[in-house]
């Protein structure tokens, strides 16, 4: 009993309100799997009582771990520090406002016992508003599992279950919580999901927007790059600089076979400015692609370590 | 990191208990034995252990010897280090930084810049637990000219770090240990260590302080111009450094997205309309556009990967407070309270 098997981190910000009543639930579903289990609450700077709640918490069950943090760093940030700190072979994430439901995690976990190394929750009915939250969710999880890959129908559920040794070597930082799935792609992982529950807000605010579908766009596409070619970049840029190539050489030969062989006025001016701008874009690319060569070369002992190191071993 | 918190609990941590005052002399003033008086004669005033650290940036040994004996004098333990060559005033500082034995540095400008006698009111704000104190300039005594380029260039600094400072300017500063080690400074981002150390999480106050002098030509244009630059990087490491490709990537689209539709309506007129495309600047202008963009475009993806294999090293978080589980077979203990830092 004395050694800690399974951690759930729950990232909170301003949740005075749900930090009491989740831990209630958490107990009964935790302490029926009859190990020594942690629940790592992340303070994630809040502004209002969390903090003395937490303290409290930590003071009347053992089981209570909390962090707090300096100012409000972000989910992403809270996770990593959460994840860092726990000492579970098995770690839970979840959010803290109850939208999950605990008694999901039992299921999550059959499946990590099952072999998996990542299980997701799918939230299939989601209680919250359709226009503002579920379709723009529903079209981003569309677009990050065609472009990485890896279809997933709910990257932005944060109750997922990981095994320790393969969350532990994913890089997380910036706003990337939301790409774990294809992220983990990295230590090889084996990825699940599970349909799960949710709640509709009880008490506070919801802390997202519409705003984040934009920059969802622009990470994704970082992400497919880093996931696909992290190791490799000149073969990326080089497959992108390829259409330029191509498009070039057609506009050049083109043009050519057009000015010789007819009598056809060529219009030489858009034509030779649609050369070089296609020539240029490649050129460009083909070189950046050495760049980055460059760049994984003076650092390529520590991209090994994440890629080569079994999950599982 | 993180399962190694210092035993340094924040509550009985605050007050200073120890003072360096840190003074760095490059040769730049002629009447370094008066400016060291003033000084020393307030530094009598502090009731707190304190000493002092002479950097010496660039002087003649023997004077700097000098100066040390008449701080000694005073009965003010003295050290004097040198950081001489090339290095520039960030890594004269880093240095001094190391060397400083208490857990609160006060950095001295050069000459008598302010009065020093709010040095006591600075360690009463540090006392009651900010982090970083700064001093701004009350009864400015320089030119308008200068007044005014300083008064624009702090509105610029306040919109683009979110960081409420009246006067970043000002040389004398007050800050712990603690902070001066775990935010790193590079080039001449010294100036904006108040900015970094508030991004981090760390509690940033300042007092006012009277205008004594300004080092006459320091203030130049040039100097401005370069800290104008060093604004606009603090600005893409504050906001993009874990995310390039949002920066890069944004601007990019949008210019891309300009070229692409000025090309287009030119290829409208062409095709539509029958205008020639001969005579047509846009159309360079809306090609530059769209080269340009997917230029930014590349670049960003290269920060990503930058970024992405360093991540291991980067300090995404500082931790405030650690309440760690008890250890089970002391569950009768009360737990302890730690504070650690990642």
């Amino acid at each position: 009993m004395n050694r800690v098997e399974l951690s759930v981190v729950v990232p909170v910000f301003n949740e005075s309100g749900n930090v009491q009543r989740l831990f209630r639930q958490l107990e009964p579903v935790l302490g029926a799997f009859g190990c020594r289990y942690e629940v790592i609450f992340v303070d994630d700077g809040s502004d209002d009582d969390t903090w003395n709640i937490l303290k409290v918490l930590h003071h009347d069950n053992e089981q209570v771990c909390a962090i707090r943090f300096a100012r409000n760093f972000g989910q992403t940030a809270a996770m990593r520090a959460g994840i860092e700190h726990a000492r579970g072979s098995r770690i839970v994430t979840m959010d803290g406002d109850l939208q999950n439901d605990p008694r999901d995690i039992p299921r999550l976990l059959e499946k990590i016992d099952e072999g998996f190394d990542l299980v997701v929750g799918w939230r299939r009915d989601r209680q919250d508003s359709l226009w503002l939250r579920t379709i723009p969710s529903r079209m981003a999880n569309l677009l990050i599992g065609w472009i990485t890959g890896l279809p997933v129908h709910d990257n932005g559920c944060s109750l997922k279950a990981y095994r320790s040794q393969m969350i532990k070597q994913v890089p997380l930082y910036s706003e990337m919580h939301r790409f774990i799935p294809a992220l983990s792609q990295l230590a090889g992982a084996r990825v699940t999901e599970v349909v799960v529950r949710h709640h509709a807000r009880r008490h506070g605010e919801s802390k997202y927007g519409l705003t984040r579908v934009g920059r969802v766009l622009l990470d994704v596409f970082a992400i497919k790059m880093l996931v696909s070619f992290s190791q490799r970049p000149l073969q990326w840029f080089g497959a992108l600089s390829i259409p330029f190539f191509l498009a070039a050489s057609v506009t050049l030969v083109g043009c050519v076979i057009t000015c010789a062989l007819s009598t056809v006025h060529v219009p030489l001016v858009v034509t030779s400015l649609a050369f070089l701008l296609l020539l240029y874009i490649a050129v460009h690319l083909l070189f950046v692609g050495l760049l980055g060569e460059l760049v994984i070369k003076s650092s390529c002992s520590r991209v090994k370590d994440t890629r080569n190191k079994s999950p599982r071993n | 990191m993180l399962k190694t918190p210092e035993t340094n609990p924040r509550e009985t941590d605050l007050r200073v208990q120890h003072l360096t005052l840190v003074w760095l002399v490059s040769g730049r003033v002629h009447n370094p034995t008066e400016v060291l008086q003033r000084y020393l004669s307030v530094f009598r005033e502090l009731e707190i252990s304190r000493d002092l650290l002479i950097v010496n940036r660039g002087i003649a040994d023997e004077v700097v010897g000098r100066l040390a004996e008449q701080a000694r004098a005073t009965g003010i333990p003295t050290t004097v280090i040198v950081s001489k060559g090339i290095s520039p005033y960030s890594g004269a500082l880093s240095s001094a930084f190391c060397c400083a034995a208490g857990d609160a540095i006060a950095i001295l400008p050069e000459y008598l810049q302010v009065d020093p006698y709010c040095l006591t009111e600075m360690l009463k704000e540090l006392d009651a637990g900010a982090d970083y104190v700064a001093s701004y300039r009350t009864g400015r005594v320089d030119r308008n000219r200068d007044r005014f380029r300083s008064r624009w260039f702090n509105y610029l600094m306040r919109r683009v770090s979110g960081v409420r400072l009246t006067d970043i300017n000002s040389g004398l500063r007050m800050l712990r240990k603690e902070l001066a080690e775990s935010v790193p400074m590079h080039g001449e981002l010294h100036v904006y260590l108040p900015v970094l150390a508030a991004n981090q999480g760390y509690r940033v106050s300042e007092v006012p302080a009277t205008h004594l002098l300004e080092r006459s030509g320091d203030k130049h244009l040039r100097l401005y111009l370069r800290r104008l630059l060093d604004l606009l990087t603090l600005f893409f490491l504050m906001r993009f450094t874990r995310k390039p490709f949002r920066f890069f990537g944004g601007v990019g689209s949008i210019s891309f997205l300009a070229g692409a539709g000025i090309n287009g309506v030119l290829a409208f007129q062409r095709l539509v309309l029958d205008k020639s495309l001969a005579d047509r600047p846009a159309l360079v202008l809306g090609t530059l556009l769209m080269a340009l963009g997917l230029q930014l475009f590349s670049l960003g993806l290269l920060g990503e990967l930058i970024i992405f294999v360093q991540a291991g090293g980067l300090k995404d978080y500082k931790l405030h407070e650690v309440l760690d589980l008890r250890p089970v077979s002391k569950q009768a203990e009360v737990p302890k309270e730690t504070k650690a830092e990642c």
